[in-house]
């Protein structure tokens, strides 16, 4: 079993990302979970999004507390205590400042996700599907989409030059 | 067909394909998606449904028992404040002997409030008189949506069907969704002859003196015996369908348990998967998760239970001052049985887990097998920092 | 003025005016203040444990509560004023529209019609708006919500708003007034007329709501200032059954110039749904020349 955390602020589409991700393996024939950490309804205050991917039936209920990929989308959340496993962050800076920045020795992976899209999410899911293999990308495509409708053209492009583009 | 959906969304889907004539929607947190989702599906007519956005619980409920003793299908979902706010109308309805089917989100009860999961607020009714089914998944609240509405409609009986307010309600995991065309053929069209807009209409909720009112609540508790074994066959027929087998409990791993958990809901999935892992190790551990909580199943808990040396009852809700719910009702289950096995009775323990949507951890459920087997007592309030 | 009463350690959205209503009225009295909250976006983000934006004392309880359970803090303040207590103290409620049009409006008339000692102040963001959107009896006419959408078989909210100042005016207590954040003077002014006086006082302040609303957090003061220039939200008292409107537009905008601005009513522009646009004006026109009307009589 694989699980995947997504980190991000309220409204930056750490859900919709987990979502896109959860629908691609589910097409792909895989057992998915997908749920997001809740507090109260509020933008701008940091959310988490979990998933966890498996060839066999998910039954556990508990939370994702060491997560084999931890994907960033905002830049002020690379901290420390979020790094775990593998990490795919969203930055300008490099991977050696990140590192010195928080101290983090584990596999690092960047993405300038403002270099492809004004919404970072699925820049950072394709970085995150590009680095892991979890997934096929076009299982993500296909997805990404389905969900975004009209906004599907601009979803897809940023998903595709994402995939180039991460260190 | 195998989807991947919120168990928000199944419900939602469950309610779309059993085409009820009236909807009673009031928004409370983690619920909402459900009458949020159906609200769309109305909107862009997938199905005929009158839809009212009432103003608060306490009218929709009232709405809903208005539309069922008219003898329409009506159904409304709701979650912990909301619930309380309906108390005096979820025990009309049930007096009333109307067929209605809410979905519960379970969510923590005020004060203080908290917007997360447990089950004080279904507990907090269990008195009442209605059907009470917990489910595990999204799959669950799905099939027990559509095992509820005819249950209900069989035996005159309302029913709450049970799912974890976001552990559930917003967690996605893969459905299997029957046809429209199978779900219609099974729920059938509901329009009762005496209700008050059918053929032959009756009055309803008279002034009933201390000379006939103790007999309307015997009828009301024989309804409930009913609703048992219907609950039962009801399953069957549904079972055809889906090929999933529909009982009381689910037993994992019972037979040869020494030391056994018992749970509802979303947790007993992260027992599984703690059983899964011990018994790797040759730890003889298992699970009974209870999915009728109303009527209880006294009879065949013993039955399954009889040869359980160790049982720890994990609930997710106190009933302040005494034993909780769940641990209350298997002591009750338990109480006079000599073990089978062992000659001695079982040891019973309760402890009470996850208030206001604090995390279970399958190291926990560990923990709680460990001191079983161990002739200890498990935690008392698991993961409480008290 | 001394220290803040009401801080800025609430976690409400970016760019939200209720802290500054809540604020304006909290800074309109000396006088020492309980407040009451009932639950929605204001008491969610303002109370939670262990921190929390008051400095002055507040209960919440529940949704639909908030009026009866400050009459039950007003009983017992009269109970202790008889035995001798000397501090004075204003009591101030504050409550969405989901609260008091809606599952609180009851309740809400109980105390009213009781004549409690108290400010009941509406933040009316025209919707359930801390969970999410959904409707509400202040929901405008046409508006797209959660939980009566507008798609292929319907335009949004079919029924016109409810008129909350009428129904407060059916009790008629001493003071009504209607303000809004696009004139914080103006609510100050209402805030400290009314909290010098006694007997129930019902402040209803219009307070655009980006998350729900959808519109372009630079059109803020656009909003809430073409509320009122359209004449959809009208800035009036009743003052003991005397109706005074403090604005009157010379020459009221059309309702579009309001409505284009927020995509919950960006499915109207369509032709099928336009009709809704002509109703809610309609209902503006009519509503406008009866409340002028009322203007005509003196108390």
């Amino acid at each position: 079993m694989i699980q995947v955390v997504f980190h991000a602020l309220g409204g930056q589409g750490a859900k919709s990302a987990a979502h896109v991700l959860a629908e691609a393996a589910f097409s792909e024939g895989k057992e998915i979970q997908a749920f997001p950490e809740f507090g109260p309804e509020r933008r701008g205050t940091p959310v988490r999004a979990f998933v966890r991917i498996s060839e066999s039936r998910i039954t556990t209920h508990e939370p994702v507390t060491e997560p084999d990929y931890s994907v960033i989308i905002d830049p002020s959340m690379i901290t420390a205590d979020r790094m775990k496993g593998t990490c795919i962050v969203n930055s300008t800076e490099s991977i050696d400042e990140i590192r010195k920045n928080t101290g983090f020795k584990g596999p690092l992976h960047v993405l300038d996700a403002l270099k492809v899209s004004q919404y970072a999410n699925l820049p950072m899911l394709a970085a995150f599907v590009k680095v892991s293999g979890v997934v096929r990308i076009g299982s993500v495509i296909k997805h990404a989409e389905e969900m975004f409708g009209d906004k599907a053209k601009q979803s897809i492009d940023a998903i595709k030059k994402a995939e180039g583009l991460v260190r | 067909m195998r989807q991947p959906l919120t168990g928000a969304e199944a419900v939602a889907e469950a309610m779309r394909q059993l085409k009820p004539d009236v909807v009673v929607a009031y928004p409370i947190t983690p619920q909402t998606p459900i009458v949020e989702k159906y609200a769309e599906f109305v909107a862009d007519g997938k199905v005929q449904t009158e839809m009212i956005p009432v103003e608060s619980e306490h009218s929709a409920l009232s709405a809903v028992v208005g539309a069922s003793a008219a003898g329409v299908r009506a159904m409304t979902a709701t979650s912990s404040v909301g619930l309380a706010l309906m108390w005096e109308v979820v025990n009309a309805a049930s007096g009333l002997g109307l067929p209605i089917v809410m979905n519960v989100v379970n969510r923590a009860l005020s004060a203080p409030i908290n917007i997360h999961c447990d089950h004080s607020d279904s507990m907090g009714c269990r008195d009442a008189g209605w059907v009470q089914i917990y489910c595990e998944n999204g799959q669950e609240a799905y099939d027990f949506t559509i095992l509820a509405t005819k249950l209900a409609e069989s035996c005159a009986v309302p029913v709450m069907v049970m799912q974890d307010g976001f552990i559930t309600s917003h967690s996605v995991e893969s459905v299997d969704f029957l046809d429209d065309h199978k779900v219609e053929a099974f729920a059938g069209k509901y329009r009762n002859p005496n209700g008050l807009l059918g053929d032959n209409p009756q009055s309803v909720g008279p002034f009933s003196l201390p000379n006939s009112f103790f007999e309307f609540k015997v009828r009301q508790e024989q309804r409930m015996e009913k609703a048992k074994s219907m609950f039962l066959s009801v399953g069957k027929e549904l079972e055809k369908l889906t090929g999933r087998t529909y009982s009381f409990f689910e037993e994992y791993h019972l037979k040869d348990a020494e030391a056994i958990i018992v749970t509802m809901s979303s947790t007993a999935g992260t027992v599984k998967a703690a059983v899964d892992k011990m018994r790797q190790n040759g730890k003889k551990v298992g699970l009974l998760k209870l999915n009728l909580f109303r009527p209880f199943p006294y009879r065949e808990i013993r039955e399954a239970l009889k040869h359980v040396k160790s049982i720890a009852v994990l609930d997710r809700s106190f009933s302040f001052g005494a034993n909780a719910p769940l641990h209350g009702e298997i002591t009750n289950s338990l109480c006079e049985i000599k073990n089978s096995v062992h000659g001695t009775a079982a040891n019973i323990h309760g402890s009470v887990f996850g208030l206001g949507g604090r995390d279970m951890f399958e190291k926990d459920v560990e923990n709680v097998f460990d001191a079983l087997l161990a002739g200890k007592e498990p935690e008392k309030f698991i993961g409480a920092k008290a | 003025m001394s220290e803040q009463k009401f801080t800025s350690e609430h976690s409400l959205c970016q760019g939200c005016a209720v802290p500054i209503v809540v604020n304006a009225v909290l800074n309109s009295t000396d006088k020492q203040v309980v407040v009451g909250i009932a639950t929605g976006c204001l008491e969610v983000a303002s109370t939670q444990y262990p921190g929390g934006a008051w400095k002055v004392p507040y209960i919440h309880s529940l949704f639909e509560n908030i009026a009866p359970t400050m009459a039950g803090v007003e009983a017992a303040y009269k109970a202790l004023r008889k035995e001798g207590l000397k501090k004075e103290l204003k009591f101030i409620a504050f409550a969405g529209d989901g609260a008091t049009y809606d599952i609180g409006l009851q309740a809400f008339s109980g105390v009213l019609e009781r004549g409690h000692d108290i400010l009941y102040v509406c933040y009316d963001n025209e919707g359930y708006m801390n969970t999410g959107g959904q409707r509400s009896g202040a929901t405008p006419h046409g508006a797209n919500t959660t939980t009566q959408p507008a798609g292929k078989e319907s335009y949004g909210k079919t029924q016109q708003r409810k008129n909350i100042m009428e129904i407060v005016a059916a009790h008629n207590i001493p003071y009504a007034a209607q303000a809004s954040t696009a004139d914080i003077p103006d609510l100050m002014r209402k805030a400290r007329k009314a909290l010098e006086m006694k007997g129930p006082r019902f402040l209803n302040v219009l307070c655009p709501c980006i998350a729900n609303w959808k519109y372009d957090p630079k059109e803020t003061v656009n909003v809430a200032r073409l509320a009122v220039e359209t004449g959809f939200w009208p800035l009036y008292e009743i003052e003991n059954g005397n109706y005074i409107i403090n604005y009157q537009p010379k020459q009221r905008i059309r309702i579009e110039e309001f409505l284009k601005l927020q995509k919950r009513f960006a499915h109207l522009f369509n032709q099928k749904n336009s009709h809704a646009i002509a109703e809610l004006q309609a209902n503006i026109d009519r509503e406008w020349e009866r409340l002028k009307a009322k203007c005509g009589v003196s108390g």
